[in-house]
This record gives structure tokens, C-alpha cells and sequence, in this order.
């Protein structure tokens, strides 16, 4: 399926951006429901430059087409851990042993709060200090030292 | 030099946040956590491209990495006059918040 869906993304767009662009659509499949990848796949699509060199009654087929692969495409299979201590809950999300996302306490962290040094996996507050520190074992596998309850007085909003 | 538009101002923000480590996916994700609704990865190329043609902010491709099949990312960071349109805006923000009702 995969080389299918890359044949026809392979023609429509730029060579250039290809690779980036098939790496940020299969990144993004793993992550995004099935409508909002069709959003992306199509909104990708039609800023095509050369999808305006042919008759729209093609064009509209061709981008349909697209869509479809993508969809019936497999994800990477998405596994979320779900843990606790006595600061609180929190989930990792993998792809693998790619870390995908994260909460703290029922709070989805942004991505540029999550920072991977190989192994080590760090969620950063607003304010850049360290919420959490966990120690990447492998596909949605890790360990951590458990910490300690927050007071009142000290918690960091996220 | 050109205002900025909202999203255009949004997007700038975004990539001085991830300071060279950002992709128009984890862009993307930042925008929608943070304005808290769905934007398209195409909305996010467009704007990517045109602030990249303005001089705003400059890309690279990184190394292939085991991760996406081993297809490469290209990285964006904000130039020096991408960093100056961030701060004239927020100046000029502050300039009209100071005179409104609502502060900032």
C-alpha cells in the first residue's frame, strides 16, 4: 500500500518536498483521527502546483484517490501508558519507542515541552523546569523515581 | 517591512519556541494545543513557505532517522529579522493594550 500511495504522491508533488512531506503524513497518521489526516492529506494535495496543470475533472478523482490510500494505509500502532505517582497521574503516548505525546495530570503537555536525550525523557513545565523525568526502556516500556506530592503552594502550571 | 498576519505571527512563535527542533508536525501540534482547534498540515506548509520567502525564518533537512521510515525532516528556525517582526508586534500589541479596556 505504502509504495501505491508514494507512486501517486510522487508525481503530484514536488520532488523537493517529497520526503518530508510523506514523513510528516505518515507521522502524522499515527497521532491524528482519521478525518483530520484526510484534512491534512487534502489540504497538502490541493497547493500542488501541478494538480492546477490538469482538467479538474481529473483532478478531483486523482485527490480522492489520495485520500483513500492514505486512509486504508496501516498507522504505526499507538500504545498509551498510563501511570501515577504521588505528584499525580500522567500518560506517555509511543509509536513505538517513539514518544508521541504526553499528559500531566489529564493536561495534554505540548511538544516542545517534551524533550528526548536517547533514553531520557523529560516533561518541562511553562516555565521550563523539570515536571517529570523518565528513563526510556523500550516500546512502551519505562521507569521513573516516583515523586513526591506537590504542595499547594509550589505547583507549577503547565 | 510587511505586518505580519495572525497565523503568520502564531506560526513565527511557535518555531522561536522550538528553537531549531521544530517540523510542520510538531508545529502543527503546538498550534492546535495551544489555540485549542484543528489546523491543516497544508495551512501550516503554506504559511511555513511564505514566512521562509519573506527571510523570516530559514529551513534545513536534518539526517534520515529510523523514525518515519527513514525519511528526513526539515527543521525551522527563526532569523534575525523573523525575531524582529516577533518583537515589533508584541510592541505594538502592548502600545494598544495599554489604551484598552481589556489588558493584556
Amino acid at each position: 500500500m505504502r509504495i501505491r500511495r508514494e507512486s501517486v504522491l510522487r508525481w503530484l508533488i514536488d520532488p523537493s518536498y517529497l520526503e518530508e512531506i510523506l514523513g510528516d503524513l505518515t507521522e502524522s497518521r499515527g497521532t491524528r483521527t482519521g478525518v483530520s489526516h484526510l484534512r491534512d492529506v487534502l489540504s497538502v494535495c490541493v497547493r500542488q502546483s501541478r494538480l492546477r496543470t490538469i482538467p479538474r475533472s481529473l483532478a478531483l478523482p486523482l485527490v480522492a484517490a489520495i485520500a483513500a490510500l492514505f486512509l486504508l494505509a496501516n498507522p504505526a500502532p499507538i500504545r498509551t501508558v498510563l501511570a501515577a505517582d504521588d505528584a499525580g497521574p500522567f500518560s506517555i503516548r509511543f509509536a513505538g519507542r517513539e514518544v508521541v505525546g504526553a499528559t500531566l495530570a489529564g493536561n495534554r503537555v505540548p511538544p516542545d515541552r517534551i524533550v528526548r536525550h536517547g533514553e531520557t525523557l523529560i516533561l518541562r513545565d511553562a516555565r521550563g523546569g523539570e515536571a517529570l523525568r523518565l528513563r526510556i526502556l523500550g516500546a512502551s516500556n519505562f521507569t521513573w523515581q516516583g515523586r513526591a506530592a506537590p504542595r499547594d503552594s509550589l505547583r507549577q502550571p503547565l | 517591512m510587511d505586518r505580519l498576519g495572525s497565523f503568520e505571527e502564531l506560526v513565527l512563535i511557535v518555531v522561536g519556541r522550538q528553537a531549531g527542533e521544530g517540523y510542520a508536525v510538531t508545529i502543527q501540534d503546538a498550534l492546535e494545543c495551544e489555540c485549542h482547534e484543528e489546523i491543516s498540515l497544508g495551512a501550516v506548509y503554506a504559511t511555513l513557505d511564505r514566512l521562509e520567502q519573506k527571510k523570516l525564518l530559514r529551513s534545513s533537512v536534518g539526517g534520515a532517522t529510523s523514525e518515519r521510515g527513514g525519511r528526513r525532516k526539515r527543521y525551522f528556525e527563526l532569523t534575525a529579522p523573523g525575531a524582529a517582526a516577533l518583537r515589533q508586534m508584541q510592541e505594538i500589541r502592548a502600545r494598544l493594550h495599554a489604551g484598552s479596556a481589556i489588558r493584556a
